[in-house]
Formats: C-alpha cells, sequence, structure tokens
C-alpha cells in the first residue's frame, strides 16, 4: 500500500476552510463536521492545497522544528488518515 | 412541485383553537415573520435529523420548510419562502411551555437564516459594551449571568445573542432579555426576592421576570468560552483560535445544519470573530461562594484585553 505521505491528495470539493491567526478551521459541508488545524496541521493542508505531497512538509517542518523527521512522517500519518475519514481530503 | 401542508383549519383535535400570544405574534413580526395556530400538518416524503432537543423534518419537495417536533408537546411548520410558522400543540400545553417552544427552540433558528451568528450565550454588559459567555446548556451562563446582574452589571440576556458585523467590529443583542435559572441558583442569587414564571412543562427551570434590561445592541468587547466541567480554581486564558472558531461555532443555532451556505457563512463569520474580538477560556469552580472571585476574574481578564 502506497504511504499516504507521498499519495496525491487534495482537499474534497465538499471541505472549506477559514484561516485564524496561525490555525485553520475546516468545515465538511455534507457530513456538518467542523475540523481544527493548529499551526502544524495548517501547514501540511496548505502543501496539500498546493498541489504538494504531504512529506514535503513533514521535511520542512522536521527542519524548521528541529524534530525528528520520523516523529513528524508519524504523526502526519495519523493526521491525514483521519482527515480522509472524515472526507476533508481526497485521494486524487 | 412543493405539496403545501394544510393550514386552513387551525383546530386542534379537541375541537378548541388555539391562539399564540400577541407579543409573541409582535416579537416574530419583528423579526419578518407571521406566527399562528395551525392544523395538524399533512406531510409526506421526509428526511430528517435531530440535533438533541428537537427532531426536525425537512421536506423532499420543500427545500425551504421545516417541520420542528418537541416530543408529543408541539409540532412547528417553518416556511422559510413565505417566512411563516404554523403551530400545532397538544392540548393544555402550558402557555409558558408554548412561549419556550417559539422564543427559544424557534426564533433563534428563523434569525439564523439571516446574515448573522446566532449563538448559545448570556451577554452582560459592562462600560458600555458587552461580553459574552458562550457555553453548552448546563455549562453555568445564566449563574454567571445572574450573578453579574445582582451585583449591579446590566443583563441583556442568558441564552441566545445574535452577532453582527458592523465595518470593523460586531454588534450584540439578545435575542429577547431573559434570565431562566434552576430553583438552587433563585435561592442563592435573589433569596425570596425574586419574580418567577416557569420556564416550561418539561424543564425545571424558572424565568426570573422583570431583570434583564430591554433589547439593545451593544459592541462586543470580549468573548468567554466557559468549560462545563468545574475545577478548582478559576481561570481565566486566552482562548486558541481554531478551538475559539469551533467553540463558537458548536454554540450556534441553525434553522437547517445541511445548509452548506449558511453553514460557510457562519464558519467565516466566526472566524472572523475570533480575529477581532478577545475570546478567552474560563474554567471555574461551581459553587456559590466563589462566584465573587469569578466575576472579578473575568472583569480583571477583559479590562486587561
Amino acid at each position: 500500500m502506497t504511504d499516504i505521505l507521498t499519495q496525491k491528495l487534495r482537499p474534497s470539493p465538499d471541505a472549506f476552510a477559514n484561516a485564524v491567526g496561525n490555525e485553520t478551521v475546516l468545515l465538511q459541508v455534507k457530513r456538518g463536521v467542523y475540523y481544527g488545524l493548529d499551526e502544524i496541521g495548517t501547514r501540511i493542508w496548505e502543501h496539500l492545497k498546493s498541489g504538494e505531497p504531504a512529506l514535503s512538509a513533514c521535511e520542512s517542518i522536521a527542519a524548521e522544528f528541529g524534530v525528528s523527521l520520523d516523529a513528524v512522517k508519524a504523526d502526519a500519518r495519523a493526521f491525514l488518515a483521519d482527515l480522509k475519514s472524515n472526507e476533508i481530503i481526497v485521494a486524487e | 412541485m412543493c405539496s403545501p401542508v394544510s393550514r386552513s383549519d387551525a383546530r386542534q383535535p379537541d375541537g378548541s383553537v388555539f391562539e399564540v400570544e400577541a407579543d409573541l405574534i409582535d416579537i416574530f413580526a419583528g423579526a419578518g415573520w407571521r406566527v399562528g395556530s395551525a392544523g395538524p400538518p399533512k406531510c409526506r416524503g421526509l428526511r430528517s435529523w435531530s440535533d438533541g432537543i428537537v427532531s426536525v423534518r425537512r421536506f423532499n419537495d420543500c427545500p425551504g420548510r421545516h417541520l420542528f417536533l418537541f416530543s408529543d408537546m408541539a409540532v412547528v411548520d417553518v416556511d422559510a419562502d413565505s417566512r411563516e410558522i404554523g403551530l400545532f400543540v397538544k392540548p393544555r400545553l402550558s402557555s409558558e411551555t408554548v412561549r419556550h417552544l417559539l422564543l427559544d427552540q424557534i426564533l433563534p433558528r428563523v434569525l439564523a437564516l439571516e446574515p448573522l451568528l446566532i449563538v448559545h450565550a448570556a451577554a452582560v454588559e459592562t462600560d458600555g459594551a458587552a461580553f459574552l459567555m458562550i457555553g453548552s446548556s448546563g455549562s453555568g451562563k445564566s449563574t454567571l449571568a445572574a450573578s453579574f446582574q445582582a451585583s449591579g452589571y446590566e443583563l441583556l440576556g442568558d441564552d441566545a445573542v445574535l452577532i453582527q458585523q458592523r465595518a470593523n467590529s460586531f454588534i450584540g443583542r439578545a435575542v429577547y432579555p431573559s434570565l431562566r435559572l434552576r430553583e438552587d441558583s433563585v435561592r442563592e442569587i435573589f433569596g425570596s426576592k425574586a419574580n418567577l414564571r416557569p420556564v416550561a412543562d418539561y424543564l425545571a427551570k424558572w424565568s426570573v421576570q422583570n431583570v434583564a434590561a430591554d433589547i439593545a445592541e451593544r459592541p462586543v468587547q470580549a468573548i468567554l468560552l466557559i468549560d462545563p466541567n468545574a475545577s478548582d480554581a478559576v481561570c481565566v486564558e486566552p482562548a486558541a483560535d481554531a478551538k475559539a472558531c469551533m467553540a463558537i461555532l458548536a454554540q450556534s443555532f441553525a434553522l437547517d445544519p445541511t445548509d452548506s451556505i449558511r453553514a460557510r457563512d457562519r464558519l467565516e463569520c466566526a472566524g472572523e470573530l475570533v480575529r477581532t474580538i478577545p475570546t478567552f477560556n474560563l474554567t471555574y469552580p461551581r459553587d456559590y461562594g466563589r462566584l465573587a472571585e469569578v466575576r472579578a476574574a473575568i472583569i480583571d481578564a477583559i479590562s486587561r484585553r
């Protein structure tokens, strides 16, 4: 199975975002679900919006915050799986 | 093609005709809606959802029309296209319960059709502006609001607040001036002085009369998000942006939560509100003896914003 970090993922057409400070609130309209992103989650979201894979966001986050890339990737996989299960992001 | 629900016969099953009180008619008229009694609704092809208080059904072929089913008490037929509300109540339902259903359940939802945010909140005035205490039912909004009123502040309302953006600020006003408390809170805060009226047949709450100001608009100066869990200490801290936005949305009224256009409007409005107005998390002990401490902490946080 392809690593979710390298999959081509994009925001669902049913998902809307509103930036508040360094964070983001997402709305999945059809499900009626609101989802909050912290600063790290917002960075990954912005990468997906621009068509870049999440892996590149993980690499820049690990470098900027001086944390283990493996730890960032593990958190990001869980995060993306959650967004996907709530149909906030979809595979292309 | 829409099949209209019959409204021509407003007689109840026992032959009587239920009359909506005149002041309720005026309140809804002020919001641009007509409200009156209606006969038993005849409907078909409904989709439905429940928001925990009421079961709501929508007509497949009339998207502007919603039926609100309040247990076995009443059915309220809301037509957003004609802006008409038809009320069908069970025999001998008390006037207080009808008032509660219309003012506390229906009015905030129909107002939410406008480009406004209607939130489950108490509003208190200080220095010509309002601070809002937002929280779920039972979180202590009304008790805190009553505590402020009893200590000399102007109470604007304790249940639903209409928030509207004007230029670079936000204006808030109570959907209607109210204060509703459980019996223990009435006793602790007002003693035996309060003029009370029951809120509804199925609620253990009392409406305290003549304590809330007439409906008045005030600029919103701060928002406090009440943690429903009691704590040992009083704590008022700046709220994280995304969580604050989501907390506001969770306490917002909607006529139809599946209406994507209005959902996006609420998201944008809540986001702008959080970006503009200082927002705090409030945790406090549920102890009447410490309400003065809670009030002081809130006022201190607001004044230091």
